[in-house]
């Protein structure tokens, strides 16, 4: 038995958890192909990022760039526009394309050297939600809002909320990178019972340097469309199964044929909130 | 499928009404027991054969046979496997009982003992036996020995993951498998984590697995059944058993009540513990304020009572109870956290998180032969199956106490009463009978949030969307006909009727059962079998993590019931030279009305409701070819299995409804299973598996972040690659010794993954490279234990 302890010893530190390089576990990659990521919405219009894909093990410093690419918007089959890059590859499209809810939108991406992609049908949500309230409370050193709304009657919606802080009418350092209908903070669904649905969030007037004071806030407030909804979950998902040697990694949604990425929907409400106890 | 199911019934029906006329003989019966003439227990599976007329029967699970025999002199041999054949002698004028005693065989070098017939003379097709004996000489992990992971060592059945309990029979999902303790259904078979299976084999007396040609008795699960059948208790003597291992410990105490000897009763308890290994941190964590812990432990519990009455009858009475406590905690210092935008002061922080679940299946029986040839059966089962996952966050600062917790919780409980009938029409017919009502209440997913800061209070069924206790019940007869049509061919048919009732919704089910068998020569039989199966309760379980737990969901309209149908055909043999056993089966199935959680948003079974958390309405198609060898007794056993599989899934909306792997789908799944038992009566096991990777999605490209997206990896259809194989050695030695007193002892040294081969549970890439992880790779553990 005494010889037996080391032995034991040794194979006890053995049994934990290990990861290790498979460097010759190569990825299924068909080559580079239409990358799009972007968004359908009565409020802003349409919103598209188009790039092309990278071999998934040569992420480092990958040119994904993909000036040419030239998108078309259909409805029910009919062609409303050819949106062109705006040479940072965002492809733009007014409101006003988008004015029929009951239209049952898609697109055609196409790219020098690429493989077309297409993606639809696209539907934007029937209705969205709107603020039945929003305040705005505080003193000198912490903003708290409260805003409420609610949940649409069909039930099963699902929103998003978003805050920007802005200094002298201009959003704050922390937000300027992100555009206007970005996604993907506090997703609210139809948990509550009430179908009122209040939200309290807080913050600090000044900036971290405190150097600036915060002027204003704007909530919006995305209906999203139940895709779009999946497809955040999915992303969710994945970040949190990276490595977990107990779940199955989750496939990250995509709505392209042909290419990746995923193009969502959703309606939009949106209210400023100023600061008047100063 | 309308037409098959019509061709179906219509060959089921042909049968039935040709089948009396058919084997109409007069003749007076013969019954009574088999049983061990060491033990007094029952032997289930004995062969009764009468020489002249060459009519045969088989005991039943609890030894009881009926033969019918013409009016004479006859001879009847009683034959089982390990012990030596009794023959009996008879001038049958009326009807006789007689209880017949068996002696083991003196084989000391024989390691397993399995008594049932040789599959090649069961008319069940997809039938196949587990003894406990056989269990224990198997390797396992922490040394408890696995029920369900030795089922996946036979072939058609795949366990999961690695150091998981999962089964997964022929291409079903493993809330698929109908697990019967003594006739009460068991829910949720593993405990947490899935580590270990709910069933404690100590309790065990013996097992049935049936992965396809269901008899008609048995229904509800589309994949297969596990009749686990509990020891009676034995009616000599008090006898016990105590095993202790580093984090485990069994106990088993079993004997007669009363001086009658026709009373048996068996205690059963097996414990898990971390406990006393997290005391020091747990400590810490409440009484300092700091640290983090993590405490598991589970028990199970199983008690019998069973009385042998006049006539062959018995009363019995069975509760098996399993808990889980499984808790972790971490205390900090808040520093300013926000809750919804709520600061809060600073002070400690104690975040905590357990799971308990609790698992009940109790049984209570009366058996009585009405008549020689009849027997009469009174069946109470009542189940319940509940899971609560919590979380908490204390804040305490001076002047200051908030709390904001959630928990989940799941609930099934499961009310039945039953009815049966056996007779033996003839010879060559016996028919089995049965009604059965079944009262089930669910609440699947019922959420729970609530906070002193954030003043929250929402309460809620994430499945359902609301907070209500479902109800349903389901109402079944069934016809079962054992028929044998010449001395070497024999047929099972038979159908289940049953109405399931739930939510103001009602769907009927009518499922035709068929196996034939025809022997060839003395040593073989080909075997076809056909099933039609319908299962009323969805299992729901989160595929995507090894530790989520399931949830019952009750067919509605919304979610229609399982069904599949199945048939599968085969050539079964016995090489007497080697006394080796062999099968080769084929098999096809096909599911549909298939519900699972999607696997793209799976934080709905945390706490949100969401429309998109079930597939639904999915359809299933496996298919695949399976080999089998075992050696039963000997210095030397062992058996082989082999299965080549397909197992396929698809669910409208979800990756445009295309065809993809099931998450289990192996193609090919080895298992090898050796014992050798040592001149010096010591035991050496090994079990050595080899089985292709798991399906895994993994992406196919990558795009750097952008103002409208950060950057990811991406995906094109789910489960696109495979891991690579999976193969593991596992070994154990037990070296065994007796005291001055006859006292059996035992020391068990278990060694899981004895190569410590690093096989992979996920891949994943980063800094451009792709990463295999695992979770173990050797495991030795020793126990130690004794009989008295």
């Amino acid at each position: 038995m005494k010889t037996l302890l080391p032995a034991l010893a040794l194979l006890l530190l053995a049994a934990c958890e290990f990861t290790r390089d498979a460097p010759h576990y190569d990825p299924l990659y068909a080559g580079d192909r239409v990358v799009a990521h972007g968004y359908l919405s009565q409020a802003e219009g349409v919103v598209l990022y188009v790039q092309k894909s990278v071999h998934p093990l040569q992420t480092l410093e990958a040119d994904a760039s993909l000036p040419g690419a030239v998108v078309e918007l259909f409805a029910d089959g009919r062609r409303l526009a050819t949106l062109r890059s705006d040479g940072a590859g965002f492809h733009h499209g007014p409101p006003s394309l988008l004015g029929d809810t009951a239209a049952s939108y898609s697109l055609q991406i196409h790219a020098p050297g690429l493989p077309s992609a297409s993606c639809g049908p696209i539907r934007l949500p029937a209705r969205g939600a709107t603020f039945h309230q929003a305040t705005l409370e505080g003193d000198s050193s912490e903003a708290r809002a409260r805003v409420s709304f609610y949940d649409l009657p069909q039930g099963g919606s699902r929103y998003s909320l978003r805050f920007s802080t802005f200094v002298d009418g201009l959003p704050t350092e922390a937000e300027a990178g992100q555009r206007e209908g970005y996604l993907g903070l506090s997703t609210i669904k139809d948990e509550l019972n009430s179908p009122l649905i209040v939200r309290d969030y807080a913050y600090g007037l000044e900036t971290p340097d405190g150097r600036q004071r915060l002027d204003s806030l704007r909530v919006k407030l995305f209906t999203l469309s139940a895709e779009l909804a999946l497809y955040m979950e999915s992303l969710s998902l994945n970040e949190g199964d990276a490595g977990d040697p107990f779940a199955t990694p989750t496939a990250v949604l995509s709505n392209l044929r042909g290419g990746y990425g995923f193009v969502g929907s959703y309606a939009l409400d949106s209210i400023p909130l100023v600061p008047d106890w100063e | 499928m309308k037409a098959k199911r019509l061709v179906f019934m219509a060959l089921a029906a042909c049968l039935a009404l040709a089948a009396p006329r058919l084997s109409r003989a007069q003749g007076h019966a013969l019954h009574g027991r088999v049983v061990s003439g060491a033990t007094g227990e029952p032997l289930p599976f004995a062969t009764c054969q009468a020489l002249e007329s060459r009519a045969w029967s088989v005991s039943d699970e609890y030894g009881r046979y009926a033969l019918v025999l013409g009016e004479g002199p006859t001879t009847v041999v009683f034959s089982f496997s390990g012990y030596q054949a009794d023959t009996l002698r008879l001038d049958m004028a009326s009807d006789l009982e007689r209880t017949v005693r068996l002696r083991e065989t003196e084989l000391a070098e024989v390691v397993v003992v399995a008594g049932e017939a040789p599959l090649h003379k069961q008319t069940l097709s997809g039938r196949m036996n587990l003894s406990m004996e056989r269990l224990e000489a198997l390797p396992s992990l922490t040394g408890q020995p696995d029920l369900v992971r030795a089922l996946s060592f036979l072939p058609g059945a795949a366990s999961g993951r690695e150091m998981t309990a999962g089964l997964y029979v022929r291409g079903g999902a493993s809330g698929q498998n109908l697990f019967l303790l003594d006739g009460a259904p068991l829910y949720n078979t593993n405990h947490f984590g899935n580590f270990f299976s709910t069933v404690n084999p100590d309790a065990i007396k013996d097992v049935d697995f049936y992965k396809g040609g269901f008899p008609a008795r048995f229904g509800g699960r589309l994949s297969s059944v596990i009749d686990l059948r509990t020891r009676a208790g034995r009616p000599d003597s008090l006898q016990g058993r105590f095993d202790l291992g580093l984090v485990s410990a069994n106990l088993l105490l079993e004997g007669p009540l009363g001086s009658s000897g026709k009373t048996g009763f068996l205690l059963a308890a097996r414990g898990f513990y971390l406990g006393p290994l997290s005391y020091v941190q747990r400590r810490n964590v409440r009484a300092l304020g700091q640290g983090q812990y993590l405490n598991y432990n589970f028990l199970d519990l199983n008690a019998k009572l069973d009385h042998q009455t006049a006539r062959g009858g018995r009363f019995f009475a069975h509760a098996y109870t399993g808990s889980d406590w499984l808790a972790g905690g971490e205390a900090s210092e808040n520093t300013g956290l926000s809750i919804l935008g709520l600061r809060t002061p600073q002070g400690d922080m104690l975040a905590q998180s357990s799971t308990r679940a609790s698992n009940l299946a109790a049984s209570a029986g009366w058996e009585r032969r009405l008549r020689a040839r009849t027997l009469l059966g009174l069946r109470a089962n009542y189940s319940r199956y509940g899971l609560e996952a919590s979380e908490s966050l204390s804040l305490e600062a001076p002047g200051f106490f908030g709390q904001e917790a959630s928990a989940t919780t799941s609930l099934l409980t499961d009310l039945s009463a039953a009815l049966r009938l056996d007779h033996a029409l003839s010879a060559r017919q016996n028919w089995k009978l049965g009604l059965e009502a079944r009262r089930y209440f669910f609440q699947p997913s019922v959420h729970r949030a609530w906070g002193q800061v954030s003043t929250l209070d929402w309460r809620y069924d994430t499945l359902r969307g609301q907070d209500t206790r479902l109800e349903a019940l389901e109402l079944v007869a069934f016809w079962e006909d054992e028929l044998r049509l010449s001395p070497k061919a024999s047929l099972n048919f038979g159908l289940r009727l049953a109405r399931f009732m739930a939510d103001s919704a009602g769907f009927p089910s009518l499922e035709p059962r068929v196996s034939f068998r025809q022997e060839v020569g003395e040593n073989g039989s080909f075997k076809l079998g056909a099933t039609l199966a319908r299962q009323f309760v969805h299992v729901l379980r989160n595929n995507q993590n090894v530790f989520e737990m399931e949830r019952w969901l009750p067919a509605s309209r919304a979610n229609p019931p399982e069904a599949s149908w199945q048939a599968s055909g085969g050539w079964f043999g016995y090489w007497p030279q080697a006394g080796v056993e062999y099968g080769l089966e084929a098999y096809y199935k096909r599911m549909w009305g298939l519900a699972e959680f999607n696997p793209m948003n799976a934080t709905g079974v945390l706490g949100q409701a969401s429309p998109d958390l079930l597939l639904a309405d999915g359809r299933g198609q496996a298919y695949g070819l399976e080999v089998f060898a075992q050696k039963k007794a000997g210095r030397f056993s062992g058996s082989l299995s082999y299965t080549l599989a397909w197992a396929w899934r698809s669910f409208p909306g979800f990756a445009d409804g295309k065809r993809l792997p099931f998450l289990f789908d192996r193609r090919h799944d080895l298992g090898l299973v050796g014992q050798c038992r040592l001149k010096n009566g010591n035991l050496l096991s090994a079990q050595f598996v080899l089985a292709s990777g798991l399906p895994i999605s993994l992406p196919e490209a990558y795009v750097p972040a952008t103002p409208l997206s950060m950057a990811q990896h991406l995906y094109g259809d789910p489960l696109n690659r495979r891991m690579p194989a999976f193969h593991r050695l596992d070994l154990m030695y037990r070296k065994e010794w007796r005291n001055d007193r006859g006292t059996r002892s035992f020391l068990t040294f278990n060694l899981y993954n004895a190569y410590a081969r690093a096989n992979p549970s996920t891949v994943y890439y980063s800094n451009d490279m792709a990463k295999v992880v695992g979770t173990l790779t050797a495991f030795p553990s020793l126990g130690y234990g004794t009989h008295f």
